[in-house]
């Protein structure tokens, strides 16, 4: 059962995550070629995705242990930074979390769209492989959640109902969904 | 404009349903259908019977509790585990949309933010319900004794008795068959559906009620429609109307009045002049004989094959050439007509049933023959009319059957007809606009062939209209 306690010490903790990132990315240099401070952007980003996941915290109360994951989550974000990735890199990890955390396609795109918000402030190839490593790096973690050692897909439904939409009638497009023979 | 959802427990609405609970929402978000198609039948392929589906969306934000177990929107779709399903009624306008939705076809999505914190439910027409519980039945269980007589009236409600669950009401329109049938030819005694001639069709163990309905639709020439009956909607059970009509009668209804938004017109590809439908065929090894009715807009010829005498063919519609001939026999054995399939004709599939005539019963003109290679009858060939010939009564003619059916089919024989496609308001005192009339001028009606969106907030839809 997630409690109200549970909520604010995962706020709290939030909140000083994003300051530790922001010490860290501090110490890098956060200008590129073109003179864009796209680290600092990236933190504004990271800022408002943890009011997001926060936000989307409190207003789930089907999620359940989603501390663990954010911490375990956060490392990697870390990770990325101190390892030198690009801006579309550490938006494509922005975007990977939010996929992750969403689950399924839904989050895949809402982190896609977030991922490419990020990459906006700089030119990067769609092609860049530290972007595409990012994605199926999530990706992967998402679709193998109960393998152990990916990310757990913390959303728990009591009725089966999956992502996937394996409904006995696909969801189609409209255009392409027309009458039903009888 | 209200939307009525009531859940479930069962297999199916027409065999078993316990109320769990029922949730009536004022509104509906603006993107609360985003899918949402109804047709009527394929414009392409005659003797074709469509349905639709739609996908309503509920927010999770807006209000709404359940009357039963005031649960929350949320609780009251996912709250419990359990195989449950959705009887969705929804009345935009003065219209009547209703479908079922299993747990299976329902999905929330609780990203909170792109509008989407959200329960999606995908409902096909409660009609697929329906054809699904009749699907279910074999044709075996009707019960209709030897030496009985049903008129199509009659008969109808007996195709579907034991399977309306008692919220069914099956209607046949006001004018009897009969009496369209003695619009062409006066001297009809009487029509009816024969025991003797539906229980010597063999294997109906393995064939549904629904599957044989189609095949006398087809084979008759009429049409259905479901649709909950008004009044009802509040009702932990709705009551649910399966109308039996004929094409014939729409253009003696008021037509429609429509406030259109947007006009646009289309004419369709040309279609093949003749059309062929086969109600009996047997093999020999120089042609397949067939009694039925071949028609364009300008002529027909029809066949009653054998005179009863266990020799005579003729007249008679043989197809030869691998089927690819069919050729109208006159009862001198002169050919008086011929076409070639896929370019003048197309046929309009009736499943051919086979038969065993051992029933010691008086059977007409059915008398056996060689079938050896191949054969069989419609189902629609259960009825039969007494016409009289010369002061001779005979007891098992099905030409005017055959021809009254024509009517039913007459736009697939045109050349190239328009094709229409109008946004409107949903007019306020019609519960189904499918299959309505609507009049542009005198020469020039249409009915409303498909519904392919609805805005629910506005009350307005995209329509399709054919030519009637």
């Amino acid at each position: 059962m997630y409690t109200s306690n549970n909520k604010l010490k995962e706020q709290g903790i939030l909140t000083e995550l994003s300051s530790l990132a922001r010490s860290l990315s501090e110490a890098e240099s956060g200008l590129t070629s073109n003179g864009v401070n796209n680290t600092s952007l990236m933190l504004e980003n990271f800022e408002a995705m943890s009011a997001f996941t926060t936000k989307m915290l409190a207003n789930m109360n089907t999620i359940d242990g989603g501390l663990a994951a954010l911490l375990k989550l956060f490392a990697e974000l870390i990770n990325s930074l101190q390892g030198g990735s690009s801006a579309g890199g550490i938006a494509g990890i922005f975007g990977g979390i939010i996929g992750t955390i969403l689950g399924g396609p839904a989050g895949t795109i809402l982190g896609t769209v977030l991922g490419g918000l990020g990459g906006l402030t700089s030119p990067r190839s769609l092609n860049n492989p530290s972007v595409d490593a990012v994605f199926r790096s999530s990706r992967e973690q998402t679709a193998g959640s109960s393998a152990g050692g990916g990310i757990i897909n913390q959303i728990i439904i009591k009725n089966p109902v999956t992502f996937q939409r394996a409904f006995d009638v696909e969801v189609r497009t409209r255009s392409a969904r027309g009458g039903i023979d009888l | 404009m209200p939307v009525y959802i009531n859940k479930y427990t069962g297999n199916n609405y027409f065999q078993s349903r316990k109320l769990v609970d029922k949730l009536v929402l004022n509104t509906l978000p603006v993107d609360g259908l985003p899918v949402f198609r109804y047709e009527t039948e394929d414009q392409l392929d005659p003797g074709s019977f469509r349905s639709g589906d739609f996908d309503i969306k509920i927010s999770l934000l807006q209000q709404g509790t359940s009357q039963l177990r005031g649960l929350s929107i949320r609780d009251f779709f996912l709250g419990d585990e359990g195989d449950f399903y959705y009887l969705v009624i929804l009345k935009p306008g003065g219209s009547s949309f209703s479908g079922i939705a299993k747990q299976s076809q329902l999905s929330a999505d609780y990203t909170y933010n792109q509008n989407r914190y959200d329960i999606t439910l995908t409902c096909k027409d409660i009609l697929i319900e329906w054809s699904r519980r009749c699907d279910a039945v074999a044709n075996s269980t009707i019960q209709f004794v030897n030496g009985e007589q049903l008129t199509f009236e009659s008969y109808m409600q007996r195709h579907f008795e034991g399977l309306t669950g008692g919220i069914v009401t099956v209607r046949t329109p006001v004018k009897k068959y009969v009496e369209r049938l003695r619009e062409l030819y006066s001297n009809i005694q009487w029509c009816y559906a024969l025991g003797d001639y539906r229980n010597f069709i063999t294997g109906q163990e393995s064939i549904s009620r629904w599957e044989t309905f189609k095949e006398l639709a087809k084979g008759l020439g009429f049409n259905f429609e479901m649709y909950v009956n008004p009044g009802t909607e509040e009702m932990s059970e709705p009551e649910i109307i399966f109308n039996i009509f004929f094409l014939a009668d729409l253009a003696a209804e008021t037509p429609l009045q429509l406030e259109v938004i947007e006009h646009k017109e289309i004419i369709t590809p040309p279609k093949l002049e003749w059309l062929y439908l086969k109600y009996r065929s047997f093999s020999l090894n120089e042609a397949e004989y067939s009694d039925g009715i071949f028609f364009s807009n300008a002529a027909q010829y029809g066949s009653d094959t054998d005179h009863g005498d266990g020799v005579t063919l003729y007249p008679t519609c043989a197809l030869t050439l691998g089927g690819r001939l069919l050729s109208y026999i006159n009862e001198n054995n002169i050919t008086e007509k011929t076409v070639v399939r896929g370019i003048d004709f197309r046929e309009l599939e009736l499943k051919q049933y086979g038969y065993n005539l051992n029933t010691g019963r008086p059977i007409g003109k059915l008398y056996p023959l060689n079938e050896a290679n191949g054969g069989g009858m419609a189902y629609a060939r259960i009825f039969n009319c007494a016409r009289v010939h010369g002061g001779v009564l005979d007891f098992y003619d099905f030409v005017p059957i055959q021809e009254y059916c024509k009517l039913n089919y007459r736009h697939y024989v045109n050349l190239g007809s328009g094709l229409k496609c109008l946004e409107i308001q949903l007019p306020s005192s019609y519960t189904n606009i499918l299959w309505k009339v609507v009049s542009f001028d005198a020469d020039n009606l249409h009915y409303v062939s498909s519904i392919e969106s609805i805005n629910f907030n506005l009350d307005s839809a995209t329509i399709q209209l054919s030519t009637l």
